[in-house]
Parts: C-alpha cells; structure tokens; sequence
C-alpha cells in the first residue's frame, strides 16, 4: 500500500478514457500521475463513491488543500482520499 | 451555469468569445454514464465557483460536453491563505528577486517573501495590508510574472500544523518538523511547566524562518547537493490548545544554560498531527536556557539502505527512522550565527550507522563505542597528525593539519578531516571564532560527502 501526499495540481477527465487523471505533487512541475477509475459495470453505490473521491480532489485542487491518497504501491489507482 | 430540464447549459468565455455548452441527463443513460456526468457537473461547479480556467472537451459541431481539464497554473499556492499564519506558494525556476503580489482591481498589494527559492516562496506571517476576499495571487520578478491563481484571503486563526512545503510526492516523504514545545522540563527530570513559546506566534514563525534561511541559503550547500531540498517535506506545529504535560515537554533544560530535545516523546506528539518525522526542530522561548543542542537520529536498522564502506568497514546509510533525529532552538537564537544548520549536522547523523559531532572539544566523552564519523584520537598529543583521515567509499580524505587558524591546541590529541574552505572554520567547529563572514562556514570534504551520500538514501528513497 502507497500513500502520497501533496496538492492537487491538475484533474483531467475524458469520455473517452477510461479513468480521470489526477496530479499530485508539490508543484505543477513534480507531480505523481494517479487516477480514479471509472466503472462501466458493478453497483451504482460503487461509481457514487468514486464520484464522490473525484468531488473531493476537486475541491480540493482549488481551495489548495492538501490531500493524502492511497494506492497499491505499484499502480496508481486511487482507492482512498483523505483530506486534513 | 444554468440548470433546467434535466440539462446543463455552460457559458464558457475564451478568448473566442462566449460558447454554449450542454450536459444532458438522459433517460437512456446508463447507470455508469450517468455517474460520470454527475462527476463532471460536479467539477465544472467546482470550477465556477473557485473561478478557475478549465479546459472542457466536446466533438466538432457538437455542444455536448464529454470532457474537462483543470489545467494548473505555473504555480501553486499550499493551503488557505490566513493573515498571520505562514503563506507559500510553490513553481518551478522562481526568481531570487520575486515578490508575491494579490491583486482586486484596482487594489494590488505586493509583499516580499521571507525565504526566496527556486522551488517555493514563504511568507513568515501574511500581512493584515492584504484585504480578506477573494484576489488573485501571482509571483512577479522584473521581466518575469507567473500565472494567476484565485484565492480567498481571510482573517481568524493560523493552522494549528501547516505545511511548509508538501516535500516529494512519494510514500513517506523525508519530513522535517518545526515544533513550538508546549512544555519544558526542569534540570534533572525535574517538574514540567508551560513553555512560553505558545505565548508568542511571531516569534516562533520568525524562528522557523531564519532556520530554513540557515539551512537553505548559506555557502554551505549540503541541503541544495541533487535538489534534495525540493524533495523536503517541511511542516510547523504550533498548537496552543496543547497543556504543560510531561508528554507535551519536548524539551528539557541542562544546566548552566543548555536545551536539549527529549527524543523519545517526538513520535507521539508529532505524529497527532499526522506527520512521520525524519527530524524534528523543537522550538521553545525559554529565557534561563536558550544554548541549543541535538540529539543524533536512531535508524531503522530493520528496513532497507545503502551500503558504504568507511576505513574498510561496510556500513549502511538507512533509508528510514525509528527515533527522529532532533534538535532544541531557542526563539533568542542569535540568527548571525550558524546555530541551526550546526545542529542539523548532528541530528541527521545516526548512533549507529555513524555520529557527526563537535569538533571544539578534545574528548569523546558521552560517545561511547559509537562510530564517528569526523573526528579521531590520536594515542598523544605529541604524535603527528596522519597525513590521511579515512578513507570513505574508495576515496581517501586528507586530515585537517592545522585547524584552520584556530590551530590545536597543545594537549589536545584529537584531529579532523581537510575543510573545504581553509580560511574558516569547520561548521562544526566553534564557527564563531571565523574572523569573518561566520555564515559561510562549510562542513570538511570528508563530513559533506558522507552526509551527501545519507540524505540521498533517505531524502530520495
């Protein structure tokens, strides 16, 4: 398990992608690329979850709070967001 | 942005003009699609009314909005901004000559930053000249202007734990804390009371300025070698809802006049606040006891490092802490001198994996069978010198013959290695002896490498 912490530098979101792409890092310059994954498929509880992480980093991206992510220590897969 | 029958409008102004674009919630959606248009209203709200630029995707001829892109300015405030509390803003190649400017039209109001960098600038405390309200913040230099970012500048109060810098963005990041010490402890593990630190904001967010000036800006590059500073995670804690109890004195007193860190209530304290220390900078206004003094880090020997070999021993640079190393600062630090930097060079050293310690004195009394790594004993004081110190990862350093001008004195049979610069003493000498120019003492060629080579391991693991 991964952990990474820093600002929310960018969010980009795609029909066409699979995921939204997050940036974190201590500037816009020394980013991690991370991302929430989008679900075609499972419970509808599942994808408003997810929605719900994607809401948070972005509010977060522009109130410049930090944020603290957990993913599996070779994926970037966000499955945890934890604002302080 | 317009709601209505189960639509979104945006109006989006370019520079092209204002387009018309639409978000439709339709019955045929399925459950997936229909989440991911809820996450992109969500986030062009979000964009609104932050009043930040977006980027938003949608096909040729078509308004239907299938995309969106929070392109980030050129550089990035950390935290809210709160008059009185520490304000940094961080980006890339910023100019030593930058001040930080919020701007309402037709008001604009610029203030100089406290440390200058090229990765973050830091506002000791953030002026009350700065009107509360929504702005926009930029960095300006002459011929240089960054982005703009909008922000909201409010009064009430400072963070109780703020960060600096956010550091690397990695799984534990090599953290150093400021920590103002709720409580102080008596000589002799003698009774705890309130440390007047907490009385005093300004002077503990002075402090903590003048300490990263010390160990960011001198001659002394250490924390600049391979941008291990932009790699720092920088943080400072100062909690006034914090009680004199023996958990919360973070410093105690040793007579006649000295501050020591009591190491192992580090952990505890700082990690409430959700950080894991490398080293701690504990901060106290003592007005009895203000010398400073470190305690070296304790290793976890039981993780992962990287071997080096000293006079033929292989010994191993630890990536991670158990105890962190750890210094005591006093708010009537005298800032000419090279006070925190000093100390910084015995706390980032390790009891086992090697010590850093004082070269003012004759004696390893308190080391014990401890490795050290920048000072020898000769069996006389009549015996010469060795031509050579150490020998450190195949390279063979030279000792220091004459001590710099301070010379050794003639009982004494310790030695060091050759400084860098000749004409002043060690930094971990009595650097306040230098005849001039105290603040561009530097550590010796054999001490900077090895610490160069330790903070690689554990600032970029």
């Amino acid at each position: 398990m991964a952990r990474t912490t820093g600002l929310v530098q960018r969010i980009y979101i795609d029909a066409n992608a699979e995921n939204a792409c997050v940036f974190i890092g201590p500037t816009p310059a020394s980013v991690e690329l991370l991302f929430v994954p989008r679900r075609d498929t499972g419970p509808v509880h599942t994808s408003a979850f997810l929605t719900s992480m994607l809401d948070a980093l972005g509010q977060a991206l522009v109130s410049q709070h930090e944020v603290t992510v957990q993913h599996p220590e070779n994926d970037g897969e966000i499955y945890s967001v934890e604002l302080r | 942005m317009n709601w209505q029958s189960e639509a979104l409008c945006v109006f989006l102004d370019s520079t092209a003009g204002t387009e018309i674009l639409t978000l439709q919630f339709l019955s045929y959606d399925t459950p997936a699609n229909t989440e991911y248009k809820r996450a992109l209203s969500k986030l062009l709200t979000i964009a609104f009314c932050s009043r930040r630029t977006v980027d938003v995707f949608h096909d040729d001829n078509d308004a239907r909005i299938v995309g969106l892109d929070f392109t980030p300015p050129n550089i990035s405030p950390v935290g809210p901004a709160i008059h009185n509390d520490f304000y940094s803003i961080t980006g890339s190649n910023i100019p030593d000559t930058v001040e930080v400017v919020f701007e309402t039209p037709p008001l604009s109001v610029a203030i100089t930053p406290d440390l200058r960098r090229p990765y973050w600038v830091l506002i000791e405390q953030l002026s009350a000249t700065v009107p509360a309200g929504v702005c926009e913040v930029f960095l300006r230099a002459p011929g240089w202007q960054s982005d703009r970012v909008p922000v909201t500048v409010r009064s009430g109060s400072p963070l109780t734990a703020r960060t600096l810098y956010p550091g690397r963005p990695k799984t534990e990041p090599y953290t150093f804390v400021f920590a103002a010490t709720p409580a102080i402890q008596s000589p002799g593990g003698g009774p705890v009371r309130a440390d007047p630190v907490l009385t005093n904001r300004t002077n503990f967010h002075a402090i903590v300025g003048h300490c990263l000036a010390n160990l960011l800006t001198l001659t002394e590059s250490l924390l600049r070698t391979d941008n291990f500073e932009a790699n720092i995670r920088f943080v400072a804690i100062f909690d006034t809802t914090q009680g004199a109890t023996t958990a919360n004195a973070l410093v105690g007193q040793l007579n006649p006049d000295l501050i020591e860190t009591l190491r192992d209530r580090l952990n505890g304290f700082v990690g409430r606040y959700a950080e894991n220390p490398d080293i701690v900078f504990c901060i106290t206004a003592n007005t009895t006891h203000t010398r400073p003094t470190a305690w070296f880090t304790t290793d976890d020997n039981s993780r992962l490092g990287v071997n080096f070999t000293y006079d033929g021993v292989t010994r191993t640079h630890r990536r991670f802490t158990d105890v962190p190393g750890s210094a005591a600062i006093s708010t009537l630090t005298d800032t000419t001198g090279l006070d925190a930097i000093h100390e910084f060079g015995h706390a980032a050293s390790d009891f086992n994996n090697g010590i850093v310690i004082d070269l003012y004195y004759d004696d390893f009394d308190g080391i014990g069978s401890n490795f050290v790594v920048n000072k020898k004993m000769r069996a006389k004081a009549t015996d010469s010198i060795p031509d050579n110190f150490a020998t450190y990862g195949g390279t063979t350093f030279q000792s220091d013959q004459t001590r710099d001008g301070l010379g050794y004195p003639a009982t004494w049979t310790s030695y060091h290695p050759a400084l860098v610069d000749t004409t002043r003493p060690n930094l971990m000498d009595n650097y306040w002896k230098a005849v001039r120019d105290i603040q561009r003492c530097r550590l010796d060629g054999l001490t900077f490498n090895w610490f160069a080579d330790r903070l690689r391991a554990k600032i970029l693991r």
